[in-house]
């Protein structure tokens, strides 16, 4: 017992070392798994079900211009104007999804105190049809 | 018949205006030729209507220069000429060339050839030129037709005649035409396909963001609350699909002036409804 208590103890400084330096790496991964976590369920137990969906489709949205993008960087640029025209409705649709949830989200009273809800939507569905005939006209 | 009655008076007529008309005419005209080594210099009058005796020799090097003074015949007093030109007529059947004569305002004219510096439209003649002066003042005088001489130029600066269209070709039994290359077409490689596995795969990667917005759509539905909407929201959504369906005809066929009448009219209806739609739910959320 002594001797292994020893030899332990004369072990003991570089051993300690490395495992306070590992111990810190796996604190801070935890906390970063902590804080997703939280992140999550304070996400989907406070976000009302409508800003979910219009999440849904802002992911929606960031996913499909990603891989159009990914796609003109690695494969090819061709046809450009579609490309164009297909980024450029993602990112604009995605756009006009933030400011839309920005207007309906809870507590919006205080910065949007004279534009209405509905006013909000009437606003989104006119501008995304302007978006969409400006990317009907890039693809030739 | 009549044709040579008519000629027969005019030639009278213009004889008997003619005889009342002055007459061009040349004075103290000479032709100098001087080459380098002076052995071949000489110079020939001109007395017209006597055209030169023995043709003009040019050799390699020399300068043949014209002079005369343009005068009315009768009274000898000098006259600036409408036109002065020679014509160099190739004898051997090649194309004439006609060159114009400086004339100053007091009838002083001359012309220079250096054979140093050759002329290129003479450098295409076959040869021996028979050389004439012609001048004319038509509204005042009637104009000088002066067959100088004989003009040879010397070989060494005569280039090949220009071929024309029609000639003869060059050698005995060339033809005109040759035989062209023959054309040989060629064509793109096909399109490579894609194999299934790939293709299937790039459909997969395309359509994975739909995938993502169903599968949260189905865990986000059971938890919203479907409330009916009043019946002028299905107007103003029928409006929107219609603008959304044209839209798509514009892309498939119209031009853009044959939309924008259709897409503003068809705007005005959606915000008509979209008017009353929104103030429908606005008050049936204020209950």
């Amino acid at each position: 017992m002594s001797k292994s208590s020893t030899a332990a103890s004369s072990s003991g400084p570089s051993v300690g070392s490395s495992n306070s330096s590992s111990s810190v790496s796996s604190n801070t991964s935890a906390q970063f798994q902590n804080s997703i976590s939280t992140l999550v369920a304070n996400y989907s137990s406070s976000t009302p079900p409508r800003l979910k969906l219009i999440d849904s489709f802002l992911l929606f949205c960031l996913l499909s211009g990603g891989l159009q993008m990914a796609y003109r960087i690695l494969v090819t640029s061709y046809p450009y104007n579609s490309f164009l025209g297909g980024f450029g409705s993602t990112v604009g649709q995605f756009v006009l999804l933030a400011g839309l949830r920005s207007q309906v989200a809870p507590g919006r009273d205080a910065e949007f105190k004279e534009v209405s809800k509905e006013r909000a939507f009437a606003d989104f569905c006119a501008a995304s049809i302007i978006l969409h005939l400006f990317a009907v006209n890039f693809l030739g | 018949m009549w044709a040579s009655k008519l000629f027969t008076i005019l030639a009278a007529a213009s004889l008997v205006l003619g005889s009342k008309t002055p007459a061009l005419g040349i004075k103290q005209g000479k032709i100098a030729i001087t080459s380098p080594d002076g052995l071949h210099d000489a110079t020939y009058p001109l007395e017209p209507p006597t055209s030169l005796s023995q043709p003009i020799v040019l050799s390699e090097g020399s300068t043949l220069k014209l002079t005369f003074n343009s005068v009315d015949k009768a009274s000898g007093n000098a006259v600036f000429p409408q036109q002065a030109h020679l014509l160099f007529e190739d004898s051997k059947g090649g194309e004439d060339v006609t060159l114009p004569v400086s004339v100053k305002s007091n009838g002083r004219a001359s012309w220079t050839f250096n054979t140093a510096k050759p002329i290129s439209a003479l450098t295409h003649t076959h040869g021996p030129l028979h050389l004439t002066l012609l001048l004319s003042a038509l509204d005042s005088h009637t104009p000088l037709h002066y067959p100088i001489g004989e003009l040879q130029l010397p070989s060494s600066i005569l280039k090949a005649p220009l071929r024309r269209r029609h000639d003869l070709p060059p050698r005995q039994g060339e033809p005109a035409f040759q035989p062209q290359q023959e054309l040989f077409h060629t064509f793109n490689q096909g399109e490579k396909s894609v194999g299934f596995i790939k293709s299937a795969l790039g459909t997969g990667v395309v359509l994975s963001p739909w995938g993502v917005l169903l599968g949260l759509y189905s865990q986000i539905s059971p938890k919203l609350d479907y409330k009916t909407p009043p019946s002028s929201a299905y107007l103003f959504l029928v409006s929107l699909a219609a603008l959304e369906a044209l839209i798509f005809v514009y892309w498939v066929g119209l031009r853009l002036y044959q939309l924008l009448p259709m897409f503003i009219l068809l705007a005005l209806v959606s915000a008509y409804t979209g008017k009353v739609a929104l103030k429908a739910l606005r008050s049936q959320s204020a209950r």
